[in-house]
């Protein structure tokens, strides 16, 4: 295949999804247990242990991989689920595991020498010495970019470490250093790190006030729209504070990254692979996404510009950005 | 496969002549239909915690009680106008935005900024039932047609063709939408007024980063002698 | 066996996350030499590299009065390290001459295996992490602030010699971030931030939109709105293994609070007499302690007085 492109990989929040991803042109798919093992533990959503064997023989039958996240913090005494976890995605012939927890990497490496280790945006390894640490310490191979780099530090991060280097492309916007954030637990008791679900459905409500809709997570309220406006989905980091006087969208707007337009740029700066967001995310945003993104790598490797598709319609708010990769985000 | 798009009118228009009798027989057969054509949808709705979803559309005179979960089969029944029990959750919508949402082509972050889409009570039941419902190739366009039995073929033409005109005139819409987004017809000429703005945002933008800095300055400058045990 | 524990019961001073300015910031040490019941001292910035140049002068001074006075200096270093010479100072941080308690994983590959403390920015939750950087030179390890009882129960059990520190005062940091909130709220950016975020000493305020006190912005941080406090649990927090207990420098009086906690330490104050001598010094900040009983974080619970 096109050896040299840049991977791309979709989320898939089920085997349908994975189905989908991998006929729009997916080269791999992420995904993970129907468990608190991955960083998208909701109800109904992700694979059990017969579906992950099927979900990557269908895989490898078209060519494309399958990586099994494993990205959440085992509370202590509780270590056990995370270990059934690797040794079921080596059984089911996973082709690498994305790891975050020091004690997990180190089963992993212990146990499953062979299986393929990345370093899950869990970890929130942004600087080379960090990415030098997790090589050297655990042999990963792969590190997975928080999405606060800009193209230069990824450009730069790349060039130090000699590491594969994987990024975000689209999705949902994380301002906060992932795996180490503990908003939602101050405001649910339900913490995201070691249960995998960052402002539960089951916290989450919507009070009608007039013409607006108040949302709130837990017993606080994060946001209020008029209804009708465009909102994401009420994250501790997306919700309308009031600061200086002042309300507002204090940590990040309700808004997408959206990379389409500067894949060339993330391939000069080294990178590896592309990662679409959005697990929880039906198999048509997965189906769409994917094949926007499949035409535009495509573009990039014979060198023709073509106008990119519009996803604005499946952004949360309906915006769109580049995030952190553009200068002045901060 | 990409599932067909069930008409909307013809449901709608359906739901609203057919006497409550004629729709909760209807409900059944095509749920017994479901269970036949989605066995596996079925097991994986049984293994959720037990909830009951209301379901509301707004353009039509009825309710439906959708129950799932708790190792019991799931089930939909018509809702007695007078019934004032609650369920654990409940969606509203018109009847377009549930068909959609039905046939998981509305996904768990959409159905929280997706308009005309209100969800109430206990939201991880909706999210379970949407996220079931994903794992499954739905097409309700086939399930129903298929229930006409000999009358398949005549049923599915009907339909297509009421479909296919609504596409169309939902294609043309779309195509004049498009045509007023303001950044395709700026990309298309780059008129001189686009430059103005731009330069003028950005001026603006400059003006108000110098403004708060002074405001800041201010604020250091009269804050330095602040004790700092005042918080 | 408690009173043994009561002996080795360890009070530390966490690095300061808030900016003050230079004159305060010294002061403030010079007062927790003199004055301060506690053993160890964290100073170095964990929140903001562009704070650190201010400091930069004062720090030889500060950490051999803390010497003098008997007490263990532990340099803290960044919690989130993206820049060159962000990672440089962490190098440099690394080989001097003082213990490092690391906040992110890079400090670690600049440590080589020798002997730190890692801090609280580095997720050690399971007893897993815990055995491998212990292994790797941790001789120390101060949980996260989301770690609840059961799981500190179980990392400060079988821990050998390895300590076990928890943060028993002070506003808990709940995130940190490449983006200065202080300075967006403000309407800068992190590049020409001004240095806004020494207009608060204990923080921003941030409310819900209906008018609710629920975060602190610090800088590039998101805290807490209450001061965690863990008075009612130190009894038990020592007789499940734990040696070090941090109190977290607010714009309060620090002296005062660190003498309640060493007399509650010690036996001399009954934690419900702590807590009631405690409340007026930091009015009119609410306390938070449902992390540790695995509840919501903003929560308060008194069920330790049944």
């Amino acid at each position: 295949m096109t050896h040299h492109s840049l991977e791309l990989l979709s989320p898939a929040g089920n085997p349908a999804a994975l189905r989908a991803a991998i006929e729009a042109g997916a080269d791999a798919v992420y995904c993970g247990f129907a468990d608190r093992t991955n960083a998208r533990n909701y109800p109904g959503l992700n694979f059990d242990v017969d579906e992950m064997v099927e979900g990557v023989a269908f895989a490898h039958s078209k060519g494309a991989k399958v990586l099994v996240a494993i990205n959440t913090f085992p509370p202590a005494g509780e270590m056990k689920s995370w270990k059934d976890a690797i040794d079921n995605a080596a059984m089911a012939g996973a082709d690498a595991v994305i790891l975050a927890d020091i004690g997990v990497l180190d089963y992993a490496a212990n146990k499953h020498p062979n299986l393929r280790r990345h370093l899950s945006v869990q970890a929130s390894a942004a600087n080379p010495l960090s990415i030098n640490y997790y090589r050297d310490q655990f042999g990963v191979k792969r590190v997975v970019l928080p999405r606060i780099l800009s193209v230069d530090e990824v450009a730069h991060v790349a060039k130090e470490t000699g590491m594969e280097i994987e990024v975000f492309g689209y999705g949902s916007v994380g301002p906060m250093s992932e795996g180490r954030c503990f908003l939602s637990s101050y405001m649910t008791g339900l913490s995201p790190t070691s249960e995998g679900a960052c402002a539960p459905a089951s916290h989450v409500t919507y009070k009608e006030e007039g013409d607006f809709v108040l949302s709130c997570l837990g017993d606080v309220v994060l946001n209020r729209v008029a209804k009708g406006e465009g909102a994401a989905y009420p994250t501790p980091c997306k919700a309308r504070y009031v600061a200086c006087g002042k309300a507002g969208y204090i940590f990040e707007e309700p808004i997408a990254l959206n990379a389409l337009d500067i894949l060339p740029e993330l391939k000069k700066a080294g990178v590896t692979a592309l990662k679409i967001e959005g697990r929880q995310r039906s198999k048509a945003y997965v189906a769409e996404v994917v094949s926007a993104f499949r035409k535009a790598l495509d573009a990039v490797e014979t060198g023709e510009t073509r106008s990119t598709d519009d996803l604005s319609d499946l952004s949360e708010g309906g915006r769109q950005t580049f995030g952190a990769y553009k200068k002045g985000w901060r | 496969m990409k599932p067909s798009n069930l008409p909307a009118p013809l449901v709608r228009g359906a739901m609203t002549v057919a006497p409550p009798f004629v729709l909760a027989r209807a409900i059944d057969a095509l749920l017994r239909k479901m269970e036949r054509a989605h066995p596996r949808l079925f097991k994986n709705l049984a293994r959720l915690k037990p909830y009951v979803i209301h379901v509301e559309p707004s353009d039509l005179p009825h309710r439906f009680a959708l129950k799932f979960g708790g190792d019991e089969k799931a089930f939909v029944r018509l809702l007695d106008p007078r019934d004032e029990t609650p369920g654990d959750a409940c969606i509203k919508g018109n009847i377009d935005v549930l068909l959609n949402l039905l046939q998981g082509r509305i996904d768990g972050d959409a159905l929280f900024f997706t308009r005309g889409l209100v969800i109430a009570g206990d939201t991880a039941a909706v999210v379970a039932l949407r996220n079931t419902l994903d794992r499954e190739e739905i097409d309700l366009f086939a399930d129903v047609t298929s229930m006409f039995g000999p009358l398949q073929k005549p049923a599915e033409r009907a339909l297509t063709a009421i479909g296919r005109a609504r596409e169309a005139a939902r294609h043309r819409a779309a195509e004049f939408i498009d045509s007023l987004r303001e950044d395709k017809t700026a990309d298309a000429a780059a008129p001189a007024w686009v430059n103005e703005r731009d330069a003028l945002k950005a001026e603006l933008k400059t003006l108000q980063t110098r403004i708060a800095k002074l405001e800041v300055r201010e604020k250091l400058a009269k804050g330095a002698s602040q004790d700092p045990a005042h918080s | 066996m408690p009173n043994e524990n009561a002996k080795t019961a360890k009070l530390t001073l966490g690095p300061l996350l808030h900016h003050w300015t230079p004159e305060a910031r010294r002061d403030f040490y010079f007062r927790a030499a003199d004055e301060m019941p506690v053993d160890s001292v964290y100073v170095g910035e964990v929140i903001c590299s562009k704070r650190e140049p201010f400091f930069q002068d004062h720090l030889p001074e500060v950490i051999d009065r803390l010497k003098s006075a008997g007490k263990e200096v532990v340099m803290s270093t960044l919690a989130l390290v993206t820049q060159p010479r962000e990672v440089k100072a962490i190098r440099e941080a690394a080989d001097a001459d003082l213990i490092v308690e690391a906040n992110d994983v890079a400090c670690l590959e600049a440590l080589h295996g020798r002997p730190h403390i890692i801090g609280p920015f580095i997720n050690v939750f399971n007893e897993g992490a815990r055995d491998f950087v212990a292994k790797n030179g941790a001789f120390r390890v101060v949980l996260p602030v989301e770690a609840p009882a059961t799981s500190i129960k179980v990392l400060a059990d079988n821990a050998g010699k390895l300590e076990i520190e928890v943060l028993v005062f002070g506003k808990q940091t709940l995130s940190i971030a490449m983006r200065c909130y202080h300075a967006r709220a403000n309407g800068l950016t992190k590049d020409s931030c001004q240095f806004v975020c020494g207009l608060d000493p204990n923080g921003l305020n941030a409310t819900t939109v209906t008018g609710d006190d629920i975060l602190t912005i610090n800088g590039t941080s998101t805290m807490s709105n209450g001061y965690g406090v863990l008075l009612h649990e130190l009894d038990a927090l020592r007789t499940m293994g734990v040696t070090h207990f941090r109190l977290s420098p607010q714009a309060v009086d620090m002296v005062d609070v660190a003498r309640l906690f060493r007399d509650t330490l010690d036996g001399k104050l009954a934690p419900g007499e702590a807590e009631a001598k405690l409340r007026p010094l930091t009015e009119p900040v609410p306390y938070v302690n449902g992390f540790y009983y695995g509840r919501v974080g903003l929560s308060w619970n008194d069920r330790h007085a049944a």
